[in-house]
């Protein structure tokens, strides 16, 4: 189980988030951002939306937002926009504050990387096949991706019985102790 | 050192299972000496640092450490382990007090200082595209091809050292050099969706069929790329695209690898071209065939011409000794074993007289 230091946890919260307000307060509006966001269709506020809520301090709506969420981390907005923001960045910080502080994000986005993480804690390498099951159990949705199944199996795509590889207990230290500082 | 770390990462281990073993064939036979990093683990991959940054960068680190033990040069060729491991490397590398934060984390720390690459930058760096081109066996001119390279094998080029961040360049020369038809497009580095494809399916979906619309405009017949995720979104799940946007689209996607591996002469089983969803085989096939037989007809054609070039230089030689002569001076210059009579520019007007010196030349 993960220990909770709050003095500890609040004080790298707050680096992260002076971090982000430093750097949108660059952003004048372009929409270089939005324009290639390859999953804006699906954000409930446009990236430079984004931006400019954090510059007005609406950071509480931010870090409930889908936008936070459904961010793909391609890197497109970093690498185009003019005022050399990193936003990709700043999306990737505010997805931690969101997931350290428990904020009830929508999507199974957040379940997505909780799993996978604690699938190599375990494991080591990821087992790719159980944890499409687990992920698949959490969201509820018992037939998602079952059409790649036996496709993926007939061509020796799927380990069927996952085994743990060497280092698999430092990935774990390392999970927990990271983890430890922040919740 | 001599030999290089090779990393395959998760991916590679099943789900991509081709990818890693055409690497590994590609690699020997370009006499690249290569060693799997001792006992690696996960890179973390996007949950990781989704998650927090000091995890990712451990986890990351950690493969470092691993592979320091064998050589201070490291390849993955998953793009995503690699865009991983390399903000580790710089990182870790520029600032003291974060590696001590890292190795706090860590059971033993990393104190070395090894250089990531990607496939495309290794596989330049290392042999070159002269040198690859000097090993192609298959003439693969007749495969169109579009390069591929995702969202974290070009960008940012700060990272990666890329030329552009919009228009990468590495696969293309690589593709070039093994003499593939390469077609130039806008979305070498638009997103396919990556791991979202599991939890959100329409945003891999709507990403992904623009990019096959967009490969069959530039007359791609299939995509290349070196990304497990990109083929599992573009290849595996590409029927799923098709039945949710109600389109029909049928492209192979390969493995740069496999293309290299074709040309440097291994066979379809070897690249493992049955590995995938969208069966390459038809097409590979198709196009190497086909390369066979405009190499047939041109050389029938060529053969055709020298007869009859010679046929007439004869004829010309018997008619006016002194007329040949002439001929013979003129052309000493560039081709002295072979006569030819001043008559070709005239035969082809629109020919120049330097085209008429070539033919001399290729004919001779």
């Amino acid at each position: 189980m993960i220990r909770y230091n709050a003095a500890d946890a609040a004080s790298i919260r707050k680096k992260l988030l002076d971090r982000v307000e430093a750097d949108v307060a660059e952003c004048y509006q372009c929409g270089n951002c939005t324009a290639g966001c390859p999953s804006a269709f699906t954000f409930d506020y446009m990236p430079n939306q984004v931006m400019r809520m954090l510059q007005v301090g609406m950071v509480d709506e931010v870090l409930a937002s889908k936008s936070v969420q459904l961010c793909i981390q391609c890197l497109t907005c970093t690498a185009r926009c003019p005022r050399n923001i990193d936003i990709a960045g700043i999306f990737e910080d505010l997805k931690t504050i969101a997931l350290a502080q428990d904020v009830d994000v929508p999507e199974h986005a957040a379940t997505f990387n909780r799993l996978f993480l604690e699938n190599i804690a375990k494991y080591g390498r990821l087992t790719e096949a159980l944890f499409l099951v687990r992920f698949n159990v959490a969201a509820m949705k018992p037939m998602n991706d079952t059409d790649l199944g036996l496709p993926m199996m007939t061509k020796g795509k799927i380990e069927v019985v996952p085994r743990k590889s060497k280092g698999s207990d430092e990935v774990g230290r390392i999970y927990r102790k990271a983890m430890e500082r922040v919740r | 050192m001599s030999t290089l770390a090779y990393y395959p990462g998760c991916s590679l281990r099943h789900s991509a299972a081709e990818f890693d073993s055409t690497t590994r064939t590609l690699l020997k036979a370009l006499g690249i000496d290569i060693t799997e990093v001792p006992d690696w683990t996960c890179c973390g991959a996007s949950p990781a640092h989704m998650t927090d940054h000091l995890l990712a960068q451990a986890l990351s680190t950690r493969n470092l450490r691993q592979a320091a033990t064998v050589s201070d040069e490291f390849m993955a060729p998953c793009p995503a382990c690699y865009q991983r491991e390399k903000s580790a490397e710089i990182e870790v590398h520029a600032n003291d007090d974060f590696r001590a934060e890292v190795n706090a984390v860590m059971d033993a720390p990393y104190t070395g200082s090894v250089r990531v690459y990607n496939l495309p930058e290794l596989l330049l760096e290392k042999v070159g595209a002269e040198a690859i081109s000097g090993l192609v066996k298959t003439d693969l001119s007749q495969l169109k091809v579009v390069a591929y390279y995702g969202c974290l094998l070009g960008r940012p080029s700060e990272l990666t050292g890329e030329c552009d961040n919009e228009q990468p360049m590495r696969m293309d020369l690589l593709l070039e050099a093994v003499g593939a038809d390469v077609k130039w497009w806008n979305f070498k580095t638009e997103c396919c969706g990556a791991s979202v494809g599991v939890p959100k399916k329409i945003i891999q979906q709507q990403l992904t069929s623009k990019i096959l619309e967009q490969a069959v405009a530039a007359g791609a017949d299939a995509i290349v790329t070196a990304c497990p995720l990109c083929h599992q979104n573009l290849d595996m799940r590409q029927p799923q695209t098709n039945a949710a946007l109600h389109t029909s689209y049928d492209m192979p996607i390969l493995y740069l690898t496999q293309v290299m591996g074709l040309a440097l002469g291994f066979t379809a089983e070897e690249m493992m071209l049955d590995k995938h969803r969208m069966d390459p085989r038809p097409l590979v096939e198709k196009a190497i065939a086909e390369a066979a037989s405009l190499k047939a007809e041109e050389e029938r054609k060529a053969a055709e011409k020298a007869a009859k070039a010679k046929a007439k230089a004869e004829k010309e030689a018997a008619e006016s000794g002194a007329e040949a002569e002439a001929a013979t001076a003129a052309a000493a210059q560039g081709a002295p074993a072979e006569p030819e009579p001043a008559e070709p520019a005239a035969e082809n007007d629109t020919h120049g007289a330097e085209s008429a010196a070539e033919d001399t030349e290729a004919t001779s």
